[in-house]
């Protein structure tokens, strides 16, 4: 993305946009619902790769919340380096049944499977909007 | 599009690029759909065999990834239920026309649609990877 590009803020094309980034196809569905009934708009990535493809489209996104376990050449701690690569301020919550204790990342909030609703929820909409008024403080962040 | 009795509509598109299954599921859900994406054959079996999920309809690009080549997946999809639609469409402008006339008889668009604005729709969506799309 272009340096000094406004991003859209939270919810800016009608709602907020969570980028869920998981292999487990039925993990995938369930909690991309739930997002949905909660009013989010979910784009939907099977892995790093897609995920990074989805966000260099410019596509308004929120919230990237990634499984840490994937196959392919990247897993979860590696994308949220990516992420932050492409665009600093993009909160990022990492989810898996433990946090690794080796390997860098830059995660904003992590999860622990399994997880009640609940938790997802009040974690999902303490981290969207966060990249908004920090982009706002910094108008050349991208 | 027979359906059962108080089910969502759902339909599951399957594609193996995620720009034109992002594009064609969004398309979908603004129809009303519910929608299911899977990025391979091998996901789209996972999803059918998981009950009590009902799935009315299937788009599948003729060259989804996975175990089953999609005209294996039709006929193992079609020998677990004869009644399921089955779409396989080659490029982006039959994945176009398949979503257009599910949107025509779906639950939210009643109206003629022009398949044309929807490849014209998918083509947005994928346009920062313009050198790499699928085209007929």
């Amino acid at each position: 993305m272009a340096s000094g590009t406004v991003l859209p803020g939270p919810g800016a094309i009608g709602a907020p946009v969570i980028l869920l980034v998981e292999d487990d196809v039925l993990v995938r569905l369930a909690t991309a619902e739930l997002l949905r009934d909660e009013g989010y708009v979910v784009l939907e990535a099977v892995n790093a790769a897609e995920a990074v493809a989805l966000i260099e489209t410019g596509h308004p996104i929120d919230l990237v919340m990634s499984d840490v376990r994937m196959p392919g050449d990247m897993d979860g701690l590696q994308l949220s380096l990516m992420v932050k690569r492409l665009r600093s301020n993009l909160p990022v919550m990492l989810f898996s049944s433990h946090l690794p204790d080796h390997g860098d990342h830059c995660s904003d909030a992590f999860l622990q499977k399994p997880y009640r609703p609940d938790e997802l929820f009040r974690l999902v909409s303490k981290l969207v909007g966060a990249e908004w008024p920090s982009q706002n403080n910094n108008p050349t962040a991208s | 599009m027979a359906k059962p009795e108080q089910q969502p509509d759902s339909v599951l598109v399957i594609d193996g690029d995620v720009l034109v299954r992002h594009a064609i599921a969004d398309y979908l859900r603004n129809c009303g759909y519910v929608v299911i994406e899977a990025a391979t054959t091998d996901e789209a079996v996972i999803v059918l065999e998981r009950e009590p999920l009902i799935v009315h309809a299937v788009l599948c690009d003729a060259q989804a990834p996975g175990m089953l080549n999609p005209f294996e997946f039709r006929t193992w999809a079609k020998g677990r239920r004869s009644s399921l639609e089955i779409a396989l469409a080659g490029t982006i402008e039959s994945a176009a026309h398949k979503a257009a006339e599910l949107c025509e008889e779906g639950p939210e668009l009643a109206r003629p649609y022009d398949p044309q604005s929807v490849a014209e729709y998918v083509r947005r969506i994928i346009g920062t990877r313009a050198s790499n799309v699928r085209t007929g």
